[in-house]
């Protein structure tokens, strides 16, 4: 049951065709995993924060440093030198403190990815290192899990929901680590934050039932030409981290 | 010509940045062995023992050829090859 002050800060986004009370209570009910909460996964917060997700769950280790500030939008210049993850809470429980707010200091491994994405329905893939990546997403597919996959770099943004059974797995996308890979990156906050929006509503979507999600296309945007496609991906059909197709693990 | 789309991820890699190039060829593999002819810098990102690098990927007219048959992929006049190296900034 939704409470008279909920139904009143929801009001608005219930207004959207095929929300309404039931799908807010979707909302209030549902537990997102998010692998960071940087430039990209601090804006996917925000927005699930924002819309009511009643659990959120938040992987992020580390200290606050002068260079996270240009992105990293939970951050606050008061906690430089502090926890990222006290800053995350403090800022969300700020924004909403209606839901639960679990931040854990750590990042995403293969020891600690099936107890992080355990329990919840969706995960968000916010790391900006591959390793994390690939153990972020072989525990969602063996766990039967939603994942949706927002990297960028530079101006370019690629969005994509993988789900175990219906899709192809970030194993498919891209099977290898790129050597060339750096953990630096060249990045505006407007760039992270837009495909960062985009992934929330993924999220938002799925947990509703509202709109389609992007199964089995990768949209690419290159916020310097502004030019956006849709592209078909597929699963590999000897993906050894994929479930094979048809075999609905999901709930959906 | 055959047009190629190069991704920030790419143009960031090149000498002299460009966000499309044209080139001459009749399949992927002619325009991509154009591409680094003229673009040697690229050559790493897109090939690794003159096979395609495993996790780029490369759609044709936004389709998505197999990766065993990419390189043999015809093209023509006004194709756009899209090419997306994987990129995990977050
Ligand atoms: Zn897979």
């Amino acid at each position: 049951m939704l409470t008279d002050f909920e139904k009143e800060r929801y009001g608005w986004q219930m207004d959207v065709p095929g929300v309404g009370e039931a799908g807010q209570e979707k909302l209030k009910h549902a537990r997102v995993l998010i692998s960071r909460a940087g430039g990209v996964g601090g804006l996917v917060a925000f927005q699930l924060a924002a819309a009511g997700v009643g659990t959120l769950r938040i992987a992020h280790a580390g200290n606050l440093k002068p260079s996270d500030l240009n992105r990293q939008l939970l951050m606050t210049h008061g906690h430089l030198g502090r926890p990222r993850a006290e800053c995350i809470k403090q800022t969300l429980s700020d924004l909403n403190p209606l839901i639960e707010i679990d931040v854990i200091a750590e990042n995403m491994s293969a020891e600690n990815a099936p107890r992080l994405v355990g329990d919840v329905d969706v995960v968000i893939d916010c790391a900006p290192l591959f390793p994390e990546r690939f153990a972020m997403n072989d525990e969602a597919m063996r766990q039967g899990k939603p994942l949706i996959e927002c990297p960028m770099y530079d101006s370019d943004a690629y969005l994509t929901f993988f789900q175990p059974g219906r899709t192809g797995c970030l194993r498919c996308l891209h099977p290898e680590t790129p050597p060339e890979w750096k953990r630096r990156f060249p990045v505006f906050g407007a760039v992270s934050g837009t495909v960062a929006c985009m992934a929330a509503y993924e999220a938002i979507k799925y947990i509703t039932g509202i709109g389609t999600n992007l199964r089995n296309t990768l949209l690419h945007g290159d916020l310097a030409t502004m030019r956006f496609r849709r592209l078909p991906i597929e699963r590999r059909a000897d993906c050894p981290y994929c479930p094979p197709v048809n075999e609905r693990r999901s709930n959906a | 010509m055959p047009k190629i789309i190069l991704p920030a991820a790419l143009r960031g890699r090149m000498n002299n940045p460009q966000d499309e190039v044209e080139v001459a060829g009749a399949t992927v593999g002619d325009t991509l062995r154009a591409l680094t002819n003229d673009h040697p810098e690229l050559n790493d990102i897109l090939f690794t023992n003159d096979q395609l690098h495993p996790s780029l990927r490369v759609f044709v007219d936004d389709q998505s050829p197999l990766p065993d048959q990419c390189l043999a992929t015809a093209v023509k006049e006004g194709s756009e090859i899209v090419l997306l190296p994987p990129i995990a900034g977050g």
